[in-house]
């Protein structure tokens, strides 16, 4: 066989021996320890802080209004729909308070009529409905009742 | 050029060969040292739980659990709490077109004409309905990944930085991730977006931060209506298991042959 | 808000509000579709010896390299992370079109294209080694590896390694291009790209522009020498685009003429798209310019009695047709293919900027790296075979300060 040829086959050989060697040092830690992917993915996406609390965070120490929401027609909603994400309060309860000044603007967010919504659904005219009026004069946010204060 | 010269060159070369497959060996031992496989197979399927032993630091085990979601739309009203409460749980950007949900209006007209639309993902008020006396039927119809047991956004990921976690969630590797845009290609329903702040695919990990916590993801926790339920496909009498028993469900695109572990109970046919 | 920045018409998801492949990723399978067409119009006549294109064959060969070089500049540049790009190599996820990548190239540029062109040039190269001096001589030298010899024994050799690598490097070049129709083809979310003939398409498009743009080397460098190109072998050329042209436009045929008839939940959407957001670049720039007129005006030298001096003209502009008309065939798969929504009830739009990481710069630049290229390489590897030249003499070089050269050396 004339050298060059040899030395090419080298040449070749060394290169994928390279190639071989600095893919060992690549391959990150714990790939292919679950599957094709690096293992240590889900503890560094499960490590991301919630930003809601939670229902069941609420229960601890609001057991209170809970129990006269569990009556009204608001009992599967969570706490955090209207007051908003409470995890920095769920963990410490001093630093910051959830805000409870909704006004009629919020609540239609849900209760406009709409015919895109299920029927059925309880839904008033806000331009017809009593205009002028917050909603909690009549309506208990807490504990809801759709027909209290209805005049139709 | 004498013969003599060549014969050194060629000792040259098989010390330099030598050397180079020392390295090589040098590898596989350095890696034997740290206690890894040169050479690490994944196991093979079927046999066992690979993945049986694996725990996050908080002691919960992924392999004991498979994720799924289910979505009522004779409960949904279209409030799109559920996209204001992702993108506040996971801070994703409010001005970029990026969306791990977003809710779609249907109108349908009494001549089969089909209005959609989603502003900015449902954020932004749905436009009024004109001339609503010609509407057949309107509805919502919330979307996001569906974390598909056949996913082709991990089949085509061409380096494994999207994954899918023993207990059934599609994630990206943001670390990893090289930002080639194939799985966003690949997706049917739209789910996955480029986030130019990471420069990565994102899309949504069904709150693995939360679920791993035994929280509800965001959207199903701030669903007022109950139209969202999040459950665990293994947890017989859980929430979710308990939904596909009471309701007919049906899944987007199932020609795909995705096989989504997103389930709706009635779903029209215009949705796609 | 993105309803104010990305302009859209119908319903999209809000997700596909940007467009995400670019222009960036149309000349990725451009160009490698260049690298393939030149090396299988190299190849094939070289394998049937074929006397008449022997001119062309070292230029194919270096305009393919010269391509393959610059192939993956466009998806670095795309990528969100290019910094990464290693990974593909270290952890190849195997079930990913787009990881097989790596392998592809990386067997196509080292082990066909450099190894064929190496055996190819090594007899000229020690033999110009000899005759050159300074940088010139000692690249010549390292390149051989420091052996100067050409016995009739190696250099027999030489030939027959080259033709071995030069058949499987036409398989090889199937792959690549195929290859690179099945990233596409394989996309089943996206009802415009999957499609089993995908890779067969762009495979034969590759051929013709490989060809086209062989075709039109070849003059223009003819041209630049003073050098009168063999018309023998323009026509030659001429013809095979012809031949490629006529499968490429029937296999497109066949995907259109499938697909009205199928016609899937997708047809009304992207028949609305071909004959109005893409007319201009489909209907105009790819089907008729790009296949139609060139078709056209190549069967008409065959029939027709044209002079050479014409007949140059006609092939120099049917090279640019057809180059421009495969241009456009790739950015109708890769914007076409995003610029309809997956809900197919509506469009998003497509605007290319002049500056930018992904804009008409960075692209124009891309475009003229692989001539730079080429002309660093034919300076160093000189493929010019002109009629003057005794044949078989394919390795004579008619440059000035080469034709000096032999002078010098002799001297010495």
């Amino acid at each position: 066989m004339p050298r060059y040829l040899v030395r090419l086959i080298i040449i070749f050989v060394l290169g994928a021996v390279a190639v071989l060697a600095i893919r060992q040092f690549m391959v990150p830690a714990s790939f292919y320890q679950l599957g094709h992917y690096r293992a240590s993915v889900l503890p560094e996406v499960a490590a991301q802080e919630p930003v809601y609390a939670g229902h069941a965070a609420c229960e601890e120490c609001h057991g209170d209004v809970l129990e006269v929401k569990e009556k009204g027609r608001h009992t599967g909603l969570s706490c955090e729909v209207c007051h908003g994400a409470a995890a920095t309060h769920a963990a410490d309860p001093s630093s910051t308070k959830p805000f409870t000044e909704l006004d009629r603007s919020f609540c239609l967010v849900c209760h406009e009529k709409n015919i895109s919504r299920p029927a059925g659904f309880p839904m008033v005219d806000g331009l017809a409905h009593n205009i002028k009026e917050d909603c909690r004069k009549c309506h208990k946010p807490h504990s809801p009742s759709p027909n209290k204060g209805e005049e139709k | 050029m004498t013969h003599d010269d060549t014969l050194s060159r060629r000792d040259i070369l098989k010390k330099t060969f030598a050397l180079g497959s020392g390295v090589f060996l040098c590898t596989f031992a350095v890696k034997a040292a740290k206690g890894e496989s040169p050479d690490p197979t994944p196991a093979p399927k079927g046999a066992g739980d690979p993945t049986g032993s694996y725990k996050l630091p908080n002691g919960y085990e992924p392999s004991a659990h498979y994720y799924g979601y289910g979505i009522d739309l004779d409960k949904c009203i279209g409030c799109t709490r559920c996209v204001d409460a992702c993108k506040t749980e996971n801070s994703v950007s409010r001005t970029e077109p990026n969306f791990r949900t977003w809710v779609e209006r249907y109108v349908i007209r009494d001549d089969d004409t089909l209005e959609v639309c989603s502003p900015k993902g449902g954020l932004d008020p749905y436009p009024a309905i004109e001339d609503p006396g010609s509407v057949a039927k309107s509805f919502f119809v919330p979307k996001m990944c569906a974390h598909c047991e056949r996913s082709p956004c991990e089949q085509v990921c061409p380096v494994g930085a999207t994954l899918k976690s023993p207990d059934g969630v599609v994630l990206i590797d943001k670390k990893y991730c090289i930002g080639c845009g194939y799985c966003i290609q690949a997706c049917p329903y739209g789910c996955r977006y480029f986030d130019e702040s990471t420069r990565t695919a994102g899309k949504c990990t069904l709150c693995y931060h939360r679920i791993t916590r035994g929280l509800r993801p965001a959207c199903a926790e701030i669903c007022p209506t109950g139209a969202r339920v999040f459950g665990d496909l293994r947890e017989k009498d859980g929430p979710l298991a308990k939904f596909l028993r009471e309701h007919r469900v049906q899944v987007l695109k199932p020609h795909m042959g995705t096989r989504p572990k997103l389930y709706y109970h009635n779903l029209d046919k215009e949705v796609r | 808000m993105h309803e104010a920045a990305y302009a859209f018409t119908g319903y999209i998801y809000p997700n596909e509000a940007k467009l995400l492949w670019s222009v960036l990723i149309v000349l990725y399978p451009y160009i490698t579709g260049l690298v393939a067409g030149a090396f299988i119009l190299a190849s094939l006549l070289s394998v049937f010896r074929v006397k008449a294109v022997h001119p062309t064959y070292r230029l194919a060969l270096l305009t393919s390299l010269s391509f393959l070089l610059v192939a993956t500049l466009p998806l670095l540049a795309h990528l969100g992370h290019p910094e990464r790009s290693f990974e593909i190599f270290v952890t190849p996820h195997t079930s990913s079109a787009m990881a097989m990548f790596g392998f592809v190239y990386a067997w196509y540029l080292m082990l066909v294209l450099c190894v064929e062109i190496w055996f190819e040039y090594r007899a000229d190269m020690v033999r110009w080694a000899g005759e050159c001096k300074g940088l010139k001589r000692l690249i010549y030298r390292i390149i051989t590896l420091w052996d100067d010899d050409t016995s009739p024994r190696s250099v027999q050799m030489d030939h027959k390694i080259a033709y071995a690598v030069t058949v499987i490097g036409i398989p090889s070049a199937f792959l690549l291009h195929g290859y690179v129709g099945f990233i596409f083809g394989s996309v089943k979310a996206n009802p415009y790209w999957a499609s089993v003939l995908m890779p067969v398409v762009f495979l034969f498009s590759a051929i013709v522009s490989g060809i086209a743009l062989v075709l039109l080397l070849y003059q223009v460098t003819a041209h630049l020498r003073w050098k009168k190109a063999d018309m023998a072998c323009l026509d030659t050329v001429g013809r095979y685009l012809l031949y490629a042209l006529i499968v490429d436009f029937a296999l497109e045929g066949l995907d259109v003429i499938h697909r009205i008839y199928v016609a899937e939940e997708s047809f009304d959407i992207l028949s609305l798209m071909v004959t109005g957001k893409l007319f201009l670049t489909l209907v105009i720039a790819q089907v008729l310019l790009g296949g139609l007129v060139p078709m056209l005006a190549l069967a008409s030298t065959l029939v027709f009695r044209i002079p050479d001096k014409t007949r140059q003209w006609l092939y120099v502009v049917v090279s640019l047709l057809v180059l421009q008309g495969i241009f456009f065939m790739r950015w109708n798969v890769v914007i076409g293919g995003q610029l309809f929504s997956k809900s197919l009830l509506g469009f998003t739009t497509y605007k290319l900027d002049i500056a930018g990481r992904e804009g008409a710069m960075v692209a124009l630049i891309i475009m003229g790296l692989p001539f730079i290229i080429l002309t660093v390489l034919t300076w160093l590897l000189p493929p010019w075979v002109d009629n003057d030249a005794a044949p078989g003499d394919h390795g004579a070089t008619d440059k000035p300060e080469a034709a000096a050269v032999p002078a010098q050396a002799s001297a010495k």
